[in-house]
């Protein structure tokens, strides 16, 4: 072996020793130990990178990313059985729908973007929803969801609580089909005096960057268990389009995973793999808000 | 504590240093480390030798920064500010002068092709040959990449300070050419 080549092998040789025992760098450093030169190379190599690992060393981790990864678990194969009730909310449903006019064409145009969604390769999203969601079955479950959505008069008006991720899913299944305002308002103020004509839940607890300037409309909602829920439909300048449900609190059976506003952080926003939408939820005084939108997480974040 | 709960602990740092010297962006090498843990969660119990879950943990967060990339086309080399290379003394050699986040701002200047086996080695978390694992690639095309992308960080390092107003720094070596 000459110089050259043991100098090439050696540049491989990391600088805290761990491949001391490397039969591959044997060779190399026994000349090494024989050639003064190659051993002040070594050494100043070394050095070098020893400098640049204590360097990445100091890149800082995120508070709270060791927590988000947790919390993420909790979503993502946490052990429950959901595809049996989502089988179990589907037979339910389907025993009581009476499709409405119209109906028909919403879900087709739903299927289409579930069927684009799942031929996509692994996103870059955060959350993955567990595969085994999406059988037939289940994407058949969240289209008549989304149409319990679409359309208030569904009402089956089961009493049940609904989790925070059906309504989120459903939330955005919904927003990729198709919606339509029923009112149109750029303020706040004007929105929530409509919320409460309509005896829907207001917007009391709104992100600070979208108060001002950003309002757009609304429109109100049925959810499965009959619970009225108000939507805001929000849009702001570079940072795109926001989507705020408001629902009672006593409408979510895990209403207590929900933290108030000023806690909202990276933590507790997290993306749908399903609907590609980035999610995050805080409760007030009775109410519950979910803020979805496409726009980037840090983007949402600093509506805060 | 669980299975889980200890390969987290184990690796969650490294594998946000080696995203974020991918992707460049804290928010990106976030999501990259919670994707590469979901997957975990989803197909982690495929893996019968368990002492294999570091290469694997890495070789899908590169996987997944790839696919991410390919997505949006793009690899951009970043430019570095000059103000970046002040340096404290002139006796310093080019290594110890420079500080954390330069040397950190430099690596992430690098292409990618050098900049994947760069942070893996320095991470000092693989040998080599896990690092050619990880990256899918030969073992001597690791060694090459590793030699010449130390060259080059070197070589840009050298070329910022000759251009800077503060000082000039030569190694050892262009010492003694100069001094023929």
């Amino acid at each position: 072996m000459d110089k050259e080549h043991a100098k090439f092998i050696l540049q491989s040789y990391r600088p805290d020793g761990a491949d001391a025992s490397n039969p591959d760098f044997t060779e190399a450093l026994r000349l090494v130990a024989e050639d003064r030169e190659l051993g002040l190379w070594l050494a100043q190599e070394r050095a070098h990178d020893a400098m640049f690992a204590e360097a990445l060393m100091t890149v800082d981790i995120p508070d709270g990313l060791r927590d988000e990864i947790f919390s993420v678990m909790e979503y993502d194969g946490g052990g429950k059985d959901l595809s049996s009730e989502i089988d179990a909310v589907f037979v339910g449903a389907m025993a009581h729908v009476s499709p409405p006019e119209g109906l028909r064409d919403q879900i087709i145009s739903a299927m289409e973007v579930e069927r684009e969604s799942s031929k996509k390769p692994n996103s870059t999203k955060v959350v993955r929803f567990p595969l085994r969601w999406l059988n037939v079955a289940a994407i058949a479950a969240v289209l008549v969801l989304s149409a319990l959505f679409i359309y208030p008069e569904f009402n089956i008006n089961s009493n049940e609580q609904l989790a925070l991720h059906e309504i989120q899913l459903g939330m955005g299944t919904v927003l990729n089909a198709s919606y339509k305002m029923e009112i149109s308002e750029n303020t706040l103020v004007a929105m929530n005096s409509w919320l409460a004509r309509e005896g829907l839940p207001e917007a009391d607890t709104v992100p600070q960057g979208l108060i001002t300037d950003a309002v757009k409309g609304g429109k109100k909602l049925v959810l499965d268990n009959g619970v009225r829920a108000s939507m805001l439909f929000f849009e702001k300048k570079d940072a795109g389009e926001f989507y705020l449900m408001v629902l009672k609190v006593s409408s979510l059976e895990d209403a207590e995973k929900l933290l108030s506003i000023d806690q909202v952080g990276l933590k507790s926003c997290w993306n749908c793999e399903v609907t590609h939408f980035n999610v995050t939820a805080w409760k007030d005084n009775g109410k519950a808000y979910l803020l979805l939108s496409k726009s980037e997480r840090k983007t949402m974040l600093e509506l805060f | 504590m669980s299975e889980f709960q200890e390969l987290v602990d184990a690796h969650y740092q490294p594998l946000y240093r080696f995203g974020f010297s991918l992707a460049k962006n804290p928010d990106k090498a976030a999501d990259l480390v919670q994707q590469t843990f979901c997957i975990w969660a989803q197909k982690g119990d495929q893996l019968k030798d368990r002492s294999k879950a570091k290469t694997w943990l890495f070789t899908t967060l590169y996987r997944e920064f790839l696919a991410g990339a390919r997505r949006s086309n793009k690899f951009p080399e970043t430019d570095l500010e000059d103000s970046e290379y002040h340096l404290a003394s002139k006796e310093d050699d080019t290594g110890r002068a420079i500080d954390a986040k330069r040397a950190v701002a430099v690596l992430n200047s690098m292409d990618e092709t050098f900049r994947a086996p760069l942070a893996l080695f320095f991470l000092q978390q693989h040998s080599y040959k896990e690092i050619a694992a990880v990256l899918d690639i030969p073992m001597g095309t690791v060694m090459s990449r590793i030699s010449r992308g130390k060259d080059l960080l070197k070589k840009k390092m050298r070329e910022k300070l000759a251009g800077s107003s503060k000082v000039v720094v030569m190694n050892s070596s262009e010492r003694g050419q100069k001094n023929g």
